[in-house]
C-alpha cells in the first residue's frame, strides 16, 4: 500500500503538468528572421573564378561585385567602372566613386586587375581563361585606372569583365580558399559549407541561409510547410502547379534564357544530310511539348539568343511542325516503312530530359524514325558530346549573354576541346559571317551581323531550337518584395524582407 | 488454402508474363491530353505523365522483370553450383582460389557492385543481366561448395570412389541429385532478389531504356508526381511487392518441406 499522502500526489501532478507546459512552448515553432532559400545542387565553390555551376554563379553575384553589368537587353552596363574603348584592342576602365570590400578597405583599380591576372595565370586553372585569353596586359595605371590590351580587337570585351572582385592581398598570399573577402551586398555569415550557406545582407543584417535540398518532392514540401520561403527554379511544372494551390504560397514565372536545343553530328552519319535534319525539325511538334510538357512554362525558341537580346532576331522565321514534309523528305531520302531511319539520340539520366526524350521518340516514329534513347549519368554523356560520340543529342545553354556563343559553337575553329562546336558543323559561310559581326563598327552593324548568323543557322540545322525555359518563383507567404530577371540571378535579395509579424515561420 | 496464396500470385504472374508481349505497343502509346488520369473504371490503374495506361505497362513489365530474373537465377545457378563443386571436389589450390574470389566478391555490396558494373558497361536490361550475373553466381557457388564439402565423405561416395567409379559419374549421379533440394530454395530466394535489383537498378536509369515499360522505372517516374498522381505508384509498386514476397514465400515453403536449415 501507499503511505504517500494526496498533497504530494498533487505536486507530483502539478509537475508534470508544468514540464507538459513547457515542453509544449519549447516545441512551439519562434518566428524567425532568416530567409531560407532551397537550392537544388550544393555550389561547387565561392570562388568567382572557378564558379561555373548555377548555384555558385548566382552565390558569388551576392558576394563579389563586378566591374561590368548587363541591362535587361544584355548589353553590358558600367557596374563598378565605366570603360572607354580607345582602340578595339585597347580599352581604359575607370572606378566609379568609392567602392569597398567587407573589411572596410576600398576596391582599388590593383585589386581587379589581380583578379583579372589570376584568371589567367594557368596555375589556377580557372574555367574562364579561355574566354580571356586575348588579354595581352591589365595594368592598374592608377588607384582607380585600369588599362586592358587585347591581342585581337574585340568590341564585346567589357562584356567579359563581370567576374566578382577579389583583394590584391589575398590573392597574392597564394593561398587556396573557397571564399574571399566579398564586395557584393552579402557578406558570409558562417564558414562555407556547401550544403547550407549563411549568408548576412549588408545594408540592415537580414540573413539568407542557402540550404540544399536535391529532392524536388521534397523541396515542394518544405515550401508548403513554410521550412523554405524561396524557391527558384529546378521543380516540375506539375509541382509548381500543385505549390499553386497550396494555401499561402505564391508561384510566379519570369521568361528564362536557358535554350535548349537539339543538336546533330554533322561529321558522320545520316544526320551529316540536311534533309535528315530537316525532316526531324519538321516531325517535332515542340507547341505540344511546351503545351503537355512544360505545362506552357516555357516559350519556343526560334534562335540561339532570346528575342529581347540586341542582337536577337525579333521576328523569326518559325518552325513549322508538318510531318506530311518530314515524311516526303525521308521518302526522297530512300527511308520508308520497310527501311526507317534509325538514330541514336543520347540524353543524361535527368528524369525530365528521359520523359523529353520519351515524347520526342513518339513523334518521331509518327513520320517513321527510329530514335533509340541512351541515357547515362552527365560525366559520361558530357564526355560523349564533347568527343562527338553521339548522332542525336539534347542539351541546354545556360547564361547566355554574349553573341560570342556563336564563334564558341559553330565556329569551324572552336571545335572541342578549343570550343563548343559539338556537332563539328563547318561552314566556310559561317565562319565569315561571324567574324565579319565581330569587326563590325557599331552595335546596330553587330547585331545585323548576328542576326544573318542565325538565319543561316536556322538554314543549315546544327541545331534544332527547342524552347526557352520560364524561371519559376516558388515563394511563402514571408517574403516581400522578392523580384528576378531573365538570368535567374538572386539579386532580388538585396530588396527583400521577411513579414515576421503577419506570418509565423514553419506553421505546421 | 490461403497458406498457398503465393501459388495463385505466381500463376497469375505466370499468365501475364505470358501475354505482357501483346501490352507493349498499347502500354507504349503516348497520349500527352490523357497525362494524370486518375483510375477509372476504363483504365484501372489510370495514366501516367505521359497518358500511357499504368495497366498495361505493369503487365508489359512482367516481359522485361520476370524473364530477366529468371535468366539471371538460370545462369548464376548454373555456373555457382560448377564452380562451387568443382572446388570442393578437387579442393587444393583450385579450391583456396575459388574461396578468396568468393570472399572477394562477398566483401562488397552485391548490389553496389552490379550498379557499379553496370554504370561501366552503359544502360540496357542485357547490360543489366550481364552485371546480376556476375555478382549472382557467388551465393550459389558457396551453397554448393559447403555442400559437396560435407557429401564427399559421405558413405555411398566413399564406396563409389573406392569402387572407381570416375569423378564425373560420382558428381552426377551421387552428389548433384542431393543438391537439387537446396540450391531450388536458394534459386527461388534469388530470384525474388534479383527482380528487386533489376528494379532497383531500372530505378536508377540503368535498365530498360525508355520506352520499354519496366517496374523499377515507372516507380522512379511515379515518384517524380508522388504529391500529383500518387496512384502512379500502385502498378510497378504492386508487381514487385506481390511477385517478391510470393517467390519468397514459395523458396520458405520448399525449405520447410525439404526441412533445410535456414
Amino acid at each position: 500500500m501507499s503511505n504517500r499522502s494526496p498533497c504530494s500526489n498533487r505536486g507530483a501532478e502539478l509537475l508534470s503538468l508544468l514540464l507538459l507546459v513547457s515542453l509544449l512552448i519549447g516545441c512551439a515553432e519562434q518566428p524567425d528572421a532568416v530567409l531560407r532559400v532551397g537550392l537544388s545542387s550544393a555550389p561547387a565553390t565561392l570562388d568567382p573564378r572557378h564558379a561555373t555551376d548555377a548555384a555558385a554563379a548566382r552565390l558569388c553575384r551576392l558576394l563579389y561585385a563586378s566591374p561590368v553589368d548587363f541591362d535587361a537587353a544584355f548589353r553590358p552596363q558600367p557596374a563598378l567602372m565605366t570603360w572607354e574603348m580607345h582602340a578595339p584592342e585597347h580599352y581604359v576602365f575607370r572606378l566609379r566613386g568609392e567602392a569597398f570590400f567587407h573589411d572596410g578597405t576600398p576596391i582599388r583599380a590593383e585589386d581587379v586587375a589581380a583578379t583579372y591576372r589570376s584568371v589567367l595565370d594557368p596555375a589556377q586553372a580557372s574555367p574562364f581563361r579561355g574566354a580571356l585569353a586575348h588579354i595581352i596586359s591589365l595594368e592598374a595605371t592608377s588607384p582607380k585606372t585600369l588599362e586592358v590590351r587585347l591581342s585581337r580587337p574585340d568590341p564585346l570585351f567589357p562584356g567579359l569583365l563581370t567576374l566578382g572582385v577579389l583583394p590584391a592581398r589575398e590573392l597574392e598570399q597564394a593561398r587556396r580558399t573557397s571564399a574571399y573577402t566579398g564586395s557584393g551586398g552579402f557578406r558570409l555569415a558562417a564558414e562555407f559549407n556547401p550544403q547550407h550557406v549563411q549568408l548576412v545582407r549588408q545594408v540592415d543584417g537580414q540573413r539568407v541561409d542557402f540550404l540544399v535540398v536535391p529532392n524536388e518532392t521534397t523541396r515542394a514540401l518544405k515550401v508548403s510547410r513554410g521550412e523554405l520561403d524561396l524557391v527558384q527554379g529546378g521543380m516540375s511544372p506539375e509541382l509548381t502547379a500543385w505549390l499553386s494551390r497550396q494555401p499561402g504560397i505564391t508561384v510566379r514565372r519570369v521568361k528564362g534564357t536557358v535554350y535548349t536545343y537539339l543538336g546533330f553530328n554533322l561529321h558522320s552519319g545520316p544526320t551529316r544530310d540536311l534533309r535528315v535534319r530537316q525532316a526531324i525539325a519538321h516531325a517535332i511538334d515542340r507547341d505540344a511539348l511546351v503545351r503537355h510538357a512544360f505545362k506552357a512554362q516555357a516559350r519556343l525558341a526560334d534562335g540561339v539568343l532570346v528575342p529581347e537580346h540586341w542582337a536577337g532576331v525579333p521576328d523569326p522565321e518559325r518552325l513549322r511542325h508538318d510531318p506530311a514534309r518530314s515524311r516526303s523528305l525521308l521518302s526522297e531520302l530512300g527511308y520508308g516503312p520497310a527501311d526507317p531511319l534509325e538514330l541514336t539520340y543520347k540524353t543524361s539520366n535527368d528524369f525530365f530530359r528521359r520523359r523529353i526524350a520519351t515524347i520526342l521518340q513518339d513523334q518521331l516514329a509518327a513520320v517513321g524514325i527510329r530514335l533509340e534513347i541512351r541515357s547515362h549519368d552527365w560525366g559520361t554523356f558530357f564526355g560523349d558530346i564533347r568527343r562527338g560520340d553521339f548522332q542525336v543529342y539534347a542539351l541546354s545553354w545556360v547564361g547566355l549573354q554574349l553573341p560570342d556563343i556563336f564563334r564558341q559553337a559553330f565556329h569551324s575553329a572552336s571545335v572541342p576541346p578549343t570550343g563548343a562546336n559539338r556537332g563539328r558543323y563547318a561552314s566556310a559561310e559561317m565562319d565569315a559571317l561571324i567574324e565579319q559581326a565581330e569587326r563590325a563598327p557599331d552595335e546596330a552593324a553587330r547585331a545585323a551581323g548576328y542576326r544573318a548568323v542565325q538565319r543561316l543557322l536556322g538554314r543549315d540545322l546544327p541545331y534544332v531550337s527547342l524552347w526557352f525555359e520560364d524561371i519559376v518563383v516558388v515563394q511563402g507567404a514571408r517574403v516581400v518584395g522578392y523580384d528576378t530577371n531573365l538570368n535567374g540571378h538572386y539579386d532580388g535579395l538585396l530588396e527583400t524582407r521577411l513579414a515576421l509579424d503577419e506570418h509565423r515561420a514553419a506553421p505546421h | 488454402m490461403l497458406r498457398q496464396w503465393y501459388v495463385g500470385v505466381l500463376c497469375v504472374w505466370l499468365v501475364l508474363a505470358c501475354i505482357a508481349p501483346w501490352c507493349m505497343e498499347s502500354g507504349n502509346r503516348i497520349t500527352l491530353e490523357n497525362a494524370f488520369a486518375p483510375p477509372t473504371a476504363g483504365a484501372w490503374l489510370g495514366t501516367d505523365d505521359l497518358g500511357r495506361s499504368i495497366l498495361l505497362r505493369t503487365v508489359a513489365g512482367a516481359a522485361v522483370s520476370a524473364p530477366l530474373a529468371a535468366g539471371v537465377v538460370l545462369v548464376s545457378l548454373c555456373v555457382g553450383t560448377l564452380l562451387g563443386a568443382l572446388g570442393a571436389w578437387r579442393g587444393g589450390l583450385l579450391d583456396a582460389c575459388l574461396q578468396r574470389i568468393i570472399e572477394l566478391f562477398q566483401a562488397f555490396p552485391g548490389l553496389l557492385l552490379a550498379i557499379a558494373l553496370a554504370g561501366i558497361l552503359g544502360p540496357g536490361t542485357g547490360n543489366v543481366a550481364l552485371a546480376l550475373c556476375l555478382v549472382g553466381w557467388v551465393g550459389f557457388a558457396r551453397l554448393a561448395r559447403a555442400q559437396v564439402a560435407s557429401l564427399r565423405s559421405r558413405e555411398h561416395v566413399l564406396v563409389a570412389r573406392a569402387l572407381g567409379t570416375p569423378d564425373r559419374r560420382i558428381l552426377s549421379n551421387h552428389i548433384l541429385p542431393l543438391l537439387v533440394a537446396p540450391l531450388l530454395v536458394e534459386a527461388t530466394f534469388a530470384f525474388a532478389a534479383t527482380l528487386a535489383a533489376e528494379a532497383g537498378m531500372s530505378f536508377l536509369g540503368l535498365g530498360a531504356q525508355p520506352p520499354t515499360a519496366a517496374w523499377g522505372s515507372m516507380l522512379r517516374e511515379a515518384t517524380q508526381f508522388l504529391l500529383v498522381a500518387p496512384h502512379m505508384l500502385l502498378g510497378p509498386g504492386l508487381a514487385i511487392l506481390s511477385l517478391v514476397m510470393a517467390m519468397q514465400s514459395a523458396g520458405e515453403r520448399l525449405r520447410l518441406h525439404w526441412q533445410l536449415p535456414r
